[in-house]
């Protein structure tokens, strides 16, 4: 087998993933498809290095090292929230259902852009993407239980800020 | 982390044995915050999980596209890197002759003139004077590629009969061998043609690439039309 059917019989089951992953860091569709395909030039040059089964995780961290180079090249980084946000109040028990309810992908997409990268990262990864918790930790190069909590802290950091877009409409 | 985030998180992540499953759900009737934090914490993964998108059809064929063209060169040293844009597929067979021509015409032609000039071969000839009057409607999607480390973005317009193709760049298209230089007040322009194919340019911030089968006098008519600088 050439080395490229082997790195394509290796890689392409994981180009949803890649993509789902490239998608997150743009809203310009194109410039997602973009970034799927420096994904995969990048990983083509490195292939011969590639050991374990761990493919999906190998291309996803690949994906968020060329977005980061491409994000610094045009200084386009996401905006992250400072500060503490508003906690979700405890006494209306139905605001996460309302925000659920009203929520657009557009402004999911820039309630995510406004997260901390490590919590933006964990998300990306498990949430979008449908990595596990151990394959996001192996692509971060991070214990199972940061990635977790990052998660978490990174959900609710999520919903504070789509509730709060919600008030000011 | 305090140990109740962690227990929280341990549940969440389905990690907690049975019993300790068990007394956390217990935990959560009479615990408002825990409770809330949970809902938060399920909302935002199910929103994230339904804001996923299918990949674009295409995109797999661009892909194995671009990985073919970077297996075809022998040497990492030789290798002038192409990246296919949004309409790679409609381009492919162009993509050939770029290789080709990158390969043959760079002592003569700078790599990104070249590029640009391939890109241009497959487009129709003008099948007569174009009014100038006419509105340049843009044709296709803005594709992307890179010569020699240059990247280059590429807009298809059609123009009354004739078609062309608008190539930016953050850097200057470099004056190949037979272009002359043009309107006085802009130091940078220049024109020339090249197998075929008329080029006009303007050099700037960014810089610009006209190209077409068409005469140079109706891309200076195009680049009015569109307001290049």
């Amino acid at each position: 087998m050439s080395e490229r059917a082997a790195f394509e019989d290796a890689t392409m089951p994981h180009l949803e993933l890649v993509h789902r992953i490239a998608r997150s860091f743009t809203g310009d569709p194109g410039e997602a498809e973009d970034l799927v395909q420096e994904t995969y030039l990048r990983a083509f040059a490195k292939f011969a290095s590639h050991r374990g089964p761990n493919t999906g995780a190998w291309l996803t961290a690949i994906c968020i090292n060329a977005a980061r180079s491409r994000f610094r090249q045009a200084r386009r980084r996401p905006v992250e929230v400072r500060g503490e946000l508003p906690e979700l109040p405890d006494d209306q028990p139905d605001v996460v259902d309302r925000v659920v309810a009203a929520v657009e992908r557009d402004a999911l997409r820039e309630a995510l852009g406004r997260l901390p990268e490590p919590q933006r990262l964990a998300l990306v990864l498990m949430d979008i993407g449908g990595l596990s918790a151990s394959e996001t930790a192996h692509a971060l190069g991070c214990p199972r239980g940061t990635v977790l909590a990052r998660a978490h802290r990174g959900r609710r950091a999520l919903m504070q800020l789509l509730a709060a877009q919600r008030e000011r409409r | 982390m305090s140990t109740h985030e962690k227990q929280l998180i341990a549940f969440l992540a389905g990690d907690l044995d049975a019993d300790a499953g068990r007394a956390f759900d217990a935990h959560l009737l009479s615990c408002e915050s825990c409770w809330t934090a949970v809902k938060a914490d399920r909302a935002a993964r199910h929103l994230l999980e339904a804001s996923r998108e299918a990949p674009p059809t295409g995109l797999a064929d661009r892909v194995r596209l671009a990985i073919e063209i970077e297996a075809r060169q022998p040497s990492p040293k030789r290798r002038p890197r192409l990246r296919l844009g949004a309409a790679a597929t409609a381009i492919a067979s162009g993509l050939a002759a770029i290789i080709v021509i990158l390969t043959q015409t760079a002592p003569t032609a700078p790599a990104a003139v070249a590029a640009v000039v391939a890109s241009a071969k497959g487009l129709p000839a003008a099948a007569g004077p174009v009014n100038p009057g006419t509105a340049p409607t843009q044709i296709g999607s803005r594709t992307s590629l890179s010569a020699r480390g240059q990247i280059i973005q590429v807009s298809y317009y059609r123009f009354g009969s004739a078609e062309a193709l608008v190539a930016e760049s953050s850097e200057q298209f470099p004056m190949p061998p037979g272009s002359r230089p043009f309107a006085a007040s802009t130091s940078m322009a220049w024109t020339a043609s090249k197998s075929g194919i008329s080029l006009l340019c303007l050099n700037g911030s960014p810089s610009m690439l006209l190209a077409g089968r068409l005469p140079v006098t109706q891309l200076k008519t195009l680049a009015a039309r569109l307001h290049l600088p």
